[in-house]
């Protein structure tokens, strides 16, 4: 269900009403990120960083791991009069590969946890919404939230201030 | 405002520093005096240590003060005057290199006679000769003094006028000024601490010691915030301030890991027994755990300590951490100079020596940073980007802070 809100102020106040109410399952379409709106929605920290730290791990395990199979049990070879097992040269690949996979951690969790690749949504079908890249703010109350209720959050939407209320198919 | 900042200063909030400073120096000149009595040549390399220790923490400030007006920075605004502060310590710092270059003929061995017959010497000698060594201390000072005059004497006169031209210019004043900072800071550790052991180069040293000198700044700068919002300062600083401290600390301590792993990386790859003696005089005996301590407490500690944003604007986690990248950064000088002096061991029996010479010198510059702190408002006052800075201190948008609670309107 989506309604429309006049103001980015109207529509902080709906999604704290949303939340007193109980709803877990809504979010906001906004032509531009508002701020407070986490709070509002009571988000909370992002779980992006714990992707960041899975994947720096992974990489340096792999960096570790590469450099010591190859260099000290596959094909031991002196270099430079230094031993088989030399930290301080695997350091430049260590460090490379924490960074590279902190990154891949960091874009692709970011992209799970954001639902993507979402190749269908109820709300592309509904032309209005496209005004939530130009200078219109929307509300969807997911109709599979627990307290979905076709008229009661039609009502609770209207009390909050919202316009235009609609059901999308789904 | 400029009336409230004033009043602020009648308050206690010193009282205790003022009292204990003069004492710190005090008995830290005693210390000192009892120290060259006992041992001179420990006495004047323990001097170094504290001096260099004294001045890098007055030069990372000065980094700090340019690079705010470069980036015309608004949330630091408040953060900037405790910071222009320091530079006040700069003619003090500058008597303070006197017993140095009184004590040059113990403390670096290339001033002697004996060594003047030495290739390596010969070959130096245009650059490592007493005069000119003298003029290049004296010419570092007039830039630090001059550069600290723009950034702090304009910043000051601001207060009084409220001119925003002053704070243009100040930044204008920053950009050729860190080009002039970034070489007088590489020569001046060259100078004083590198050519201590002077058969030994690497192109690095000026960068380590100024990653030393900023992460240093950082941390001192975050104890003294903390300490003023506790009291003077209280309601101009915010979260989001201590945060980005915290950040700069634990961004500067990754810094100076990268730039020392990456001097030892070179050397010890290359072999080269010219360059790999310093190391292995640092890596012989009980300097191999002096060393592992440096790396341990400037940068395995705070890298795992700072990692989680909560921790960098976690009060006691903060001052905690700064205090001890401030006793790393000692511990990083004391590692560059005093195995020159004690080649085998540390010398710990004479800690004593040192520490009363760090008191010296910090007492002193303590003195002249409290006096400079009390003698003008805490903050600029009239700083055209000052709103800015109160805004970020109260702003919202902290993930911290969504709680159930908020909810309620």
């Amino acid at each position: 269900m989506v309604a429309e809100f006049p103001r980015e102020h109207a529509l902080l106040h709906a999604a704290r009403g949303l939340r007193k109410a109980g709803y877990l399952r809504y979010d906001v379409q906004t032509p531009y990120p508002i701020h407070g709106m986490d709070e509002a929605m009571g988000l909370g920290r992002s779980k992006v960083s714990y992707c960041t730290l899975a994947g720096a791990l992974t990489g340096f395990s792999i960096a570790v791991g590469l450099q010591y199979y190859a260099q000290a049990i596959d094909y031991p070879l002196i270099t430079g009069g230094k031993p088989y097992a030399s930290w301080p040269a695997w350091m430049v690949i260590m460090f490379e590969l924490t960074v590279l996979f902190s990154a891949f951690g960091t874009v692709f969790g970011m992209i799970a946890l954001n639902g993507l690749p979402n190749w269908y949504h109820p709300t592309l079908k509904h032309a209005p919404m496209l005004g939530a890249t130009d200078n219109r703010f929307f509300m969807v109350v997911d109709a599979t939230d627990v307290l979905f209720h076709e008229e009661r959050t039609r009502a609770l939407l209207l009390e909050l201030g919202g316009r235009n209320v609609a059901l999308l198919e789904p | 405002m400029n009336q409230e900042a004033h009043a602020a200063h009648g308050g206690a909030w010193s009282a205790r520093l003022d009292k204990l400073l003069p004492i710190l120096a005090g008995a830290g000149l005693l210390g000192s005096l009892a120290g060259a009595a006992v041992d001179l040549r420990h006495t004047l390399f323990a001097y170094l240590v504290a001096f260099l220790f004294g001045l890098t923490i007055v030069l990372g400030m000065l980094f700090f003060v340019m690079i705010q007006h470069l980036t015309d920075a608004g949330w630091s605004t408040v953060l900037r005057r405790p910071a222009e502060q320091f530079l006040a310590a700069l003619p003090v710092l500058a008597l303070l290199l006197l017993p140095v270059l009184l004590g040059m003929q113990t403390l670096y061995k290339w001033t002697n006679e004996s060594e003047h017959a030495n290739p390596l010497y010969l070959v130096k000698k245009p650059f490592l000769n007493v005069p000119f060594f003298i003029f290049r201390a004296a010419l570092y000072f007039l830039i630090w003094i001059l550069l600290a005059r723009i950034v702090r004497g304009k910043s000051l006169a601001q207060d009084a006028s409220g001119d925003p031209k002053l704070s243009l210019s100040m930044r204008r004043a920053s950009a050729p000024g860190m080009y002039l900072y970034a070489f007088s800071v590489s020569f001046a550790g060259i100078d004083w601490a590198m050519t201590l052991d002077y058969h030994w180069f690497s192109t690095m040293y000026g960068v380590y010691i100024f990653a030393g000198a900023a992460a240093a700044a950082m941390a001192t700068l975050s104890i003294v915030s903390v300490w003023l919002h506790g009291g003077p300062l209280k309601g101009k600083l915010g979260d989001a301030q201590f945060h980005d401290l915290g950040k700069l600390l634990f961004a500067f301590c990754c810094f100076w890991a990268y730039i020392a792993f990456s001097q030892f990386f070179l050397i010890w790859y290359a072999n080269v027994p010219e360059e790999t003696g310093w190391m292995l005089e640092r890596w012989n005996g009980d300097w191999k755990a002096i060393s592992t301590l440096l790396a341990l407490s400037m940068w395995v500690v705070p890298f795992v300590v700072l990692m989680p944003a909560a921790k960098k604007r976690h009060f006691p986690t903060l001052v905690g951490i700064s205090s001890l990248v401030l006793f790393a950064h000692y511990v990083d000088l004391y590692w560059l100079v005093m195995p020159v002096a004690h080649p085998e061991h540390v010398p710990f029996g004479l800690l004593w020596v040192d520490a009363a010479t760090l008191c010296l010198v910090a007492g002193a510059l303590g003195i002249a940073v409290l006096r400079a702190l009390k003698a003008h408002p805490l903050y600029p006052v009239n700083d055209p980007r000052l709103n800015e800075a109160l805004i970020a201190a109260h702003g919202h948008g902290h993930e911290e802070h969504a709680h159930p609670a908020a909810a309620g309107d």
